[in-house]
Protein backbone atom coordinates (compact mmCIF):
# COMPACT_ATOMS: atom_id res chain seq x y z
CA UNK A 1 0.00 0.00 0.00
CA UNK A 2 1.47 3.46 -1.11
CA UNK A 3 1.37 6.77 -2.89
CA UNK A 4 2.31 7.07 -6.40
CA UNK A 5 6.01 7.39 -5.64
CA UNK A 6 5.64 4.14 -3.30
CA UNK A 7 3.48 2.31 -5.93
CA UNK A 8 5.23 -1.54 -6.47
CA UNK A 9 6.53 -2.76 -9.92
CA UNK A 10 6.38 -6.28 -11.08
CA UNK A 11 8.13 -8.02 -14.01
CA UNK A 12 8.04 -10.99 -15.62
CA UNK A 13 12.35 -11.35 -15.35
CA UNK A 14 13.35 -13.83 -13.30
CA UNK A 15 13.80 -13.39 -9.76
CA UNK A 16 16.67 -11.59 -9.14
CA UNK A 17 19.53 -14.47 -6.39
CA UNK A 18 21.11 -13.37 -3.47
CA UNK A 19 24.96 -11.62 -4.23
CA UNK A 20 24.01 -10.62 -8.12
CA UNK A 21 25.82 -7.31 -8.20
CA UNK A 22 23.01 -4.85 -9.45
CA UNK A 23 23.34 -2.89 -12.88
CA UNK A 24 25.75 -0.33 -12.86
CA UNK A 25 24.18 2.80 -11.99
CA UNK A 26 25.85 5.82 -11.49
CA UNK A 27 27.67 5.25 -7.56
CA UNK A 28 28.46 1.49 -8.74
CA UNK A 29 30.95 0.57 -6.44
CA UNK A 30 30.73 2.85 -3.96
CA UNK A 31 28.68 0.81 -1.67
CA UNK A 32 31.29 1.47 0.95
CA UNK A 33 30.18 5.04 0.98
CA UNK A 34 26.28 4.39 1.94
CA UNK A 35 25.12 7.04 3.87
CA UNK A 36 22.12 6.89 6.81
CA UNK A 37 19.97 8.54 4.20
CA UNK A 38 20.32 5.80 1.78
CA UNK A 39 19.59 3.23 4.50
CA UNK A 40 16.61 5.44 5.32
CA UNK A 41 15.55 5.19 1.81
CA UNK A 42 15.49 1.19 1.88
CA UNK A 43 12.06 2.00 4.27
CA UNK A 44 10.68 3.67 1.92
CA UNK A 45 9.29 6.06 4.20
CA UNK A 46 6.76 7.29 2.28
CA UNK A 47 4.83 4.04 2.11
CA UNK A 48 5.85 3.73 6.01
CA UNK A 49 4.25 6.58 6.67
CA UNK A 50 1.16 5.94 5.31
CA UNK A 51 1.25 2.19 7.43
CA UNK A 52 2.01 3.84 10.57
CA UNK A 53 -0.44 6.04 10.38
CA UNK A 54 -3.90 3.23 9.78
CA UNK A 55 -1.88 1.63 12.57
CA UNK A 56 -2.18 4.59 14.54
CA UNK A 57 -6.04 4.91 13.75
CA UNK A 58 -6.85 0.96 14.26
CA UNK A 59 -5.49 1.70 17.91
CA UNK A 60 -6.88 5.09 18.28
CA UNK A 61 -10.46 3.39 17.31
CA UNK A 62 -9.95 0.00 19.39
CA UNK A 63 -12.14 -0.07 22.70
CA UNK A 64 -10.03 -0.06 25.93
CA UNK A 65 -6.65 1.62 26.52
CA UNK A 66 -2.82 0.98 26.25
CA UNK A 67 0.26 2.72 28.07
CA UNK A 68 1.57 5.55 26.38
CA UNK A 69 4.65 3.80 26.61
CA UNK A 70 3.45 0.64 25.01
CA UNK A 71 1.50 2.28 22.28
CA UNK A 72 4.60 4.08 20.86
CA UNK A 73 6.51 0.82 21.01
CA UNK A 74 3.67 -0.37 18.70
CA UNK A 75 3.97 2.25 16.89
CA UNK A 76 7.49 2.11 16.09
CA UNK A 77 7.38 -1.64 15.60
CA UNK A 78 4.60 -1.55 12.77
CA UNK A 79 6.61 1.32 11.33
CA UNK A 80 10.06 -0.62 11.27
CA UNK A 81 8.15 -3.23 10.20
CA UNK A 82 6.70 -1.87 7.38
CA UNK A 83 10.09 -0.60 6.63
CA UNK A 84 11.88 -4.08 6.84
CA UNK A 85 9.11 -5.25 4.30
CA UNK A 86 10.45 -2.41 1.79
CA UNK A 87 14.17 -3.14 2.23
CA UNK A 88 13.49 -6.67 1.53
CA UNK A 89 11.84 -6.08 -1.49
CA UNK A 90 14.15 -3.82 -2.54
CA UNK A 91 16.86 -6.06 -2.40
CA UNK A 92 14.85 -8.72 -4.28
CA UNK A 93 13.83 -6.30 -6.95
CA UNK A 94 16.95 -4.38 -7.47
CA UNK A 95 17.21 -6.20 -11.18
CA UNK A 96 13.71 -4.75 -12.44
CA UNK A 97 14.02 -1.41 -10.04
CA UNK A 98 17.21 -0.33 -12.52
CA UNK A 99 14.86 -0.73 -15.22
CA UNK A 100 11.94 1.22 -14.23
CA UNK A 101 12.39 4.93 -14.46
CA UNK A 102 10.29 5.83 -11.64
CA UNK A 103 13.33 3.33 -9.42
CA UNK A 104 16.43 3.63 -10.76
CA UNK A 105 17.48 6.34 -8.25
CA UNK A 106 17.02 3.51 -5.45
CA UNK A 107 20.30 2.80 -3.14
CA UNK A 108 20.41 -1.13 -4.95
CA UNK A 109 20.32 -0.12 -8.70
CA UNK A 110 22.58 3.19 -7.96
CA UNK A 111 25.01 0.40 -6.44
CA UNK A 112 25.19 2.53 -2.83
CA UNK A 113 24.35 -0.50 -0.76
CA UNK A 114 25.21 -3.75 -0.82
CA UNK A 115 23.02 -6.29 -1.76
CA UNK A 116 23.45 -9.09 1.06
CA UNK A 117 23.85 -5.38 3.55
CA UNK A 118 20.12 -4.31 2.48
CA UNK A 119 18.78 -8.25 2.70
CA UNK A 120 20.46 -7.91 6.49
CA UNK A 121 19.20 -4.76 7.24
CA UNK A 122 15.73 -5.84 6.48
CA UNK A 123 15.75 -9.73 8.41
CA UNK A 124 17.49 -7.62 11.53
CA UNK A 125 14.41 -4.99 11.30
CA UNK A 126 11.80 -7.88 11.15
CA UNK A 127 12.96 -9.79 13.52
CA UNK A 128 13.68 -7.20 15.78
CA UNK A 129 9.92 -5.61 14.98
CA UNK A 130 8.33 -8.78 15.46
CA UNK A 131 10.16 -10.06 18.80
CA UNK A 132 9.48 -6.53 20.31
CA UNK A 133 6.04 -6.09 19.45
CA UNK A 134 5.82 -9.54 20.88
CA UNK A 135 7.64 -8.79 24.04
CA UNK A 136 6.28 -5.35 25.01
CA UNK A 137 2.64 -5.51 23.46
CA UNK A 138 0.91 -9.16 22.84
CA UNK A 139 2.07 -11.66 20.83
CA UNK A 140 -1.48 -11.33 18.44
CA UNK A 141 -0.17 -8.18 17.43
CA UNK A 142 3.69 -9.76 16.62
CA UNK A 143 1.69 -12.61 14.94
CA UNK A 144 -0.01 -10.36 12.90
CA UNK A 145 2.51 -7.91 12.24
CA UNK A 146 5.14 -11.46 11.18
CA UNK A 147 1.94 -11.78 8.91
CA UNK A 148 2.32 -8.82 6.85
CA UNK A 149 6.05 -8.77 6.19
CA UNK A 150 5.56 -12.55 4.85
CA UNK A 151 3.16 -12.15 3.26
CA UNK A 152 4.22 -8.52 1.08
CA UNK A 153 7.70 -10.40 1.30
CA UNK A 154 7.09 -14.11 0.24
CA UNK A 155 3.26 -14.11 -1.30
CA UNK A 156 3.24 -10.42 -3.12
CA UNK A 157 7.26 -9.64 -4.01
CA UNK A 158 8.54 -12.91 -4.70
CA UNK A 159 5.58 -14.80 -6.06
CA UNK A 160 2.98 -13.04 -7.38
CA UNK A 161 4.45 -9.43 -8.49
CA UNK A 162 6.59 -10.94 -11.36
CA UNK A 163 3.58 -13.49 -12.27
CA UNK A 164 0.41 -11.91 -12.62
CA UNK A 165 -1.74 -8.50 -13.46
CA UNK A 166 -3.34 -9.53 -10.19
CA UNK A 167 -0.69 -8.98 -8.08
CA UNK A 168 -1.36 -5.66 -6.38
CA UNK A 169 -5.33 -7.39 -5.61
CA UNK A 170 -3.89 -10.18 -3.52
CA UNK A 171 -0.88 -7.97 -2.65
CA UNK A 172 -2.65 -5.68 -1.45
CA UNK A 173 -3.86 -7.66 1.92
CA UNK A 174 -0.46 -6.77 3.14
CA UNK A 175 -1.19 -2.92 2.88
CA UNK A 176 -4.37 -3.59 4.61
CA UNK A 177 -3.36 -5.28 7.73
CA UNK A 178 -1.96 -2.57 9.57
CA UNK A 179 -5.06 -1.14 11.14
CA UNK A 180 -5.74 -4.80 12.65
CA UNK A 181 -1.92 -4.49 13.74
CA UNK A 182 -3.03 -1.35 15.58
CA UNK A 183 -6.66 -3.12 17.24
CA UNK A 184 -4.94 -6.02 18.31
CA UNK A 185 -2.14 -4.48 20.06
CA UNK A 186 -4.69 -3.04 22.35
CA UNK A 187 -7.37 -5.09 22.73
CA UNK A 188 -5.54 -8.30 22.18
CA UNK A 189 -8.45 -9.58 20.36
CA UNK A 190 -9.67 -8.87 16.60
CA UNK A 191 -13.23 -7.80 15.66
CA UNK A 192 -15.64 -7.17 12.90
CA UNK A 193 -14.82 -3.15 12.95
CA UNK A 194 -10.63 -3.59 11.86
CA UNK A 195 -11.48 -6.40 9.78
CA UNK A 196 -13.67 -3.80 7.99
CA UNK A 197 -10.60 -1.26 8.07
CA UNK A 198 -8.95 -4.56 6.51
CA UNK A 199 -11.77 -4.71 3.92
CA UNK A 200 -11.83 -0.62 3.15
CA UNK A 201 -7.43 -0.82 2.27
CA UNK A 202 -7.79 -4.00 0.25
CA UNK A 203 -10.04 -3.06 -2.21
CA UNK A 204 -8.78 0.52 -2.41
CA UNK A 205 -5.80 -0.42 -3.41
CA UNK A 206 -6.36 -1.62 -7.32
CA UNK A 207 -8.05 1.06 -8.39
CA UNK A 208 -5.16 3.43 -6.70
CA UNK A 209 -2.19 1.34 -8.11
CA UNK A 210 -4.20 0.72 -11.50
CA UNK A 211 -4.64 4.44 -11.94
CA UNK A 212 -1.25 5.04 -11.43
CA UNK A 213 -0.07 2.50 -13.81
CA UNK A 214 -2.56 3.43 -16.39
CA UNK A 215 -0.29 6.85 -16.32
CA UNK A 216 2.84 4.77 -16.46
CA UNK A 217 2.39 1.94 -18.54
CA UNK A 218 5.33 2.40 -21.65
CA UNK A 219 7.81 2.17 -18.05
CA UNK A 220 5.94 -0.88 -16.67
CA UNK A 221 6.04 -2.53 -20.32
CA UNK A 222 9.65 -1.46 -20.94
CA UNK A 223 10.56 -3.59 -17.40
CA UNK A 224 8.36 -6.35 -18.30
CA UNK A 225 5.76 -5.43 -15.59
CA UNK A 226 2.34 -7.88 -15.70
CA UNK A 227 -0.02 -4.46 -14.47
CA UNK A 228 -3.53 -4.46 -15.92
CA UNK A 229 -2.69 -1.86 -18.35
CA UNK A 230 0.06 -4.04 -19.96
CA UNK A 231 -1.85 -7.13 -20.44
CA UNK A 232 -5.16 -6.28 -20.39
CA UNK A 233 -4.84 -3.16 -22.03
CA UNK A 234 -6.09 0.30 -20.41
CA UNK A 235 -10.05 -0.21 -22.02
CA UNK A 236 -10.24 -3.41 -19.34
CA UNK A 237 -7.88 -1.23 -16.65
CA UNK A 238 -11.11 1.13 -16.71
CA UNK A 239 -13.81 -0.97 -16.41
CA UNK A 240 -11.84 -2.80 -13.55
CA UNK A 241 -11.03 0.50 -11.65
CA UNK A 242 -15.04 1.64 -11.89
CA UNK A 243 -15.96 -1.94 -10.47
CA UNK A 244 -13.13 -1.62 -7.84
CA UNK A 245 -14.69 1.65 -6.54
CA UNK A 246 -18.12 0.73 -7.12
CA UNK A 247 -17.47 -1.75 -4.03
CA UNK A 248 -15.32 0.93 -2.42
CA UNK A 249 -17.56 3.74 -2.48
CA UNK A 250 -20.46 1.47 -0.05
CA UNK A 251 -17.91 -0.39 1.74
CA UNK A 252 -16.92 2.35 3.57
CA UNK A 253 -19.73 2.71 5.11
CA UNK A 254 -19.55 -0.66 7.02
CA UNK A 255 -17.74 0.56 10.17
CA UNK A 256 -20.70 2.08 10.57
CA UNK A 257 -22.69 -0.76 10.00
CA UNK A 258 -20.27 -2.87 12.65
CA UNK A 259 -21.43 -0.59 15.04
CA UNK A 260 -18.08 0.54 15.39
CA UNK A 261 -17.85 4.08 14.06
CA UNK A 262 -20.66 6.79 14.36
CA UNK A 263 -22.50 9.33 12.30
CA UNK A 264 -19.61 12.11 11.64
CA UNK A 265 -17.73 9.12 10.21
CA UNK A 266 -20.63 7.58 7.60
CA UNK A 267 -21.21 11.13 6.46
CA UNK A 268 -17.60 11.75 5.46
CA UNK A 269 -17.21 7.81 3.85
CA UNK A 270 -20.27 8.30 1.95
CA UNK A 271 -19.35 11.92 0.45
CA UNK A 272 -15.58 10.63 -0.15
CA UNK A 273 -16.95 7.54 -1.12
CA UNK A 274 -19.30 9.44 -3.79
CA UNK A 275 -16.43 11.67 -4.71
CA UNK A 276 -14.31 8.56 -5.36
CA UNK A 277 -16.26 6.77 -7.57
CA UNK A 278 -17.32 10.07 -9.70
CA UNK A 279 -13.87 10.04 -10.77
CA UNK A 280 -13.52 6.44 -11.21
CA UNK A 281 -16.56 7.03 -13.86
CA UNK A 282 -14.49 9.98 -15.27
CA UNK A 283 -11.47 8.13 -15.87
CA UNK A 284 -13.81 5.02 -17.29
CA UNK A 285 -15.79 7.37 -19.89
CA UNK A 286 -12.70 9.85 -20.59
CA UNK A 287 -10.20 7.46 -21.11
CA UNK A 288 -7.48 9.82 -20.71
CA UNK A 289 -3.85 10.22 -18.71
CA UNK A 290 -5.59 12.98 -16.77
CA UNK A 291 -8.33 11.79 -15.40
CA UNK A 292 -6.64 8.78 -14.06
CA UNK A 293 -3.80 11.40 -12.49
CA UNK A 294 -7.13 12.75 -10.97
CA UNK A 295 -8.03 9.50 -9.70
CA UNK A 296 -4.98 8.86 -8.47
CA UNK A 297 -4.38 12.25 -6.66
CA UNK A 298 -7.57 12.05 -5.06
CA UNK A 299 -7.53 8.27 -3.81
CA UNK A 300 -4.57 9.32 -1.95
CA UNK A 301 -6.85 12.03 -0.21
CA UNK A 302 -9.56 9.62 0.08
CA UNK A 303 -8.00 7.36 2.34
CA UNK A 304 -6.36 9.70 4.30
CA UNK A 305 -9.10 11.97 4.93
CA UNK A 306 -11.20 8.75 5.54
CA UNK A 307 -8.96 7.58 8.50
CA UNK A 308 -9.10 11.09 9.71
CA UNK A 309 -12.71 11.00 10.02
CA UNK A 310 -12.41 7.47 11.88
CA UNK A 311 -9.90 9.42 14.28
CA UNK A 312 -12.15 12.90 14.62
CA UNK A 313 -15.87 10.43 14.97
CA UNK A 314 -13.95 8.47 17.95
CA UNK A 315 -12.64 11.78 19.09
CA UNK A 316 -15.74 13.57 19.10
CA UNK A 317 -17.50 10.52 20.21
CA UNK A 318 -20.64 11.39 17.61
CA UNK B 1 42.52 11.99 -0.94
CA UNK B 2 39.19 13.44 -0.93
CA UNK B 3 37.56 10.57 -1.72
CA UNK B 4 38.57 8.45 1.66
CA UNK B 5 38.14 11.39 3.90
CA UNK B 6 34.63 11.70 2.40
CA UNK B 7 34.21 7.40 3.55
CA UNK B 8 35.85 7.93 6.76
CA UNK B 9 33.48 10.96 7.66
CA UNK B 10 30.21 9.12 6.33
CA UNK B 11 31.89 5.62 8.51
CA UNK B 12 31.71 7.70 11.50
CA UNK B 13 28.46 8.98 11.30
CA UNK B 14 26.87 5.53 10.59
CA UNK B 15 28.56 4.51 13.34
CA UNK B 16 27.34 7.10 16.17
CA UNK B 17 23.72 6.63 14.09
CA UNK B 18 24.24 2.60 15.02
CA UNK B 19 25.21 3.43 18.10
CA UNK B 20 22.35 5.44 18.95
CA UNK B 21 20.38 3.18 17.71
CA UNK B 22 21.59 0.48 19.64
CA UNK B 23 20.96 2.94 23.07
CA UNK B 24 17.43 3.71 22.11
CA UNK B 25 16.83 -0.09 21.75
CA UNK B 26 18.43 -0.93 25.51
CA UNK B 27 16.10 2.00 26.44
CA UNK B 28 13.10 0.97 25.18
CA UNK B 29 13.81 -2.71 26.57
CA UNK B 30 14.21 -0.96 30.10
CA UNK B 31 11.66 0.90 30.23
CA UNK B 32 9.50 -1.69 28.55
CA UNK B 33 10.28 -4.16 31.23
CA UNK B 34 9.05 -1.73 33.91
CA UNK B 35 6.39 -0.82 32.28
CA UNK B 36 5.07 -4.77 31.73
CA UNK B 37 6.45 -5.60 35.29
CA UNK B 38 3.79 -2.73 36.86
CA UNK B 39 6.56 0.15 37.52
CA UNK B 40 5.28 2.35 34.74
Amino acid sequence: MSEASTAETAGFAPPAGAGVVPSAGVGAGLASTASVGDYLALLKPRVMSLVVFTGLVGMAIAPGSLHPLLAAVAVLCIAAGAGASGAINMWYDRDIDAVMERTRTRPLPQGLIEPDDALAFGILLSAGAVGMMGLAVNWLAAGLLALTIGFYVFVYTIWLKRRTPQNIVIGGAAGAIPPVIGWAAVTGDLALTPLCLFAIVFVWTPPHFWALALTRSADYAAAGVPMLPVTAGAKETRRQIAIYSAVLAPLGLAPVLAGGLGWLYGAAAALLGLEFLRRALAVWRRADDASARSLFGFSLVYLAALFFAMLADRALGL
Amino acid sequence: MADLSERERRQRFKNRVLMAVLLAFVVIVYAVSVVRMGGG
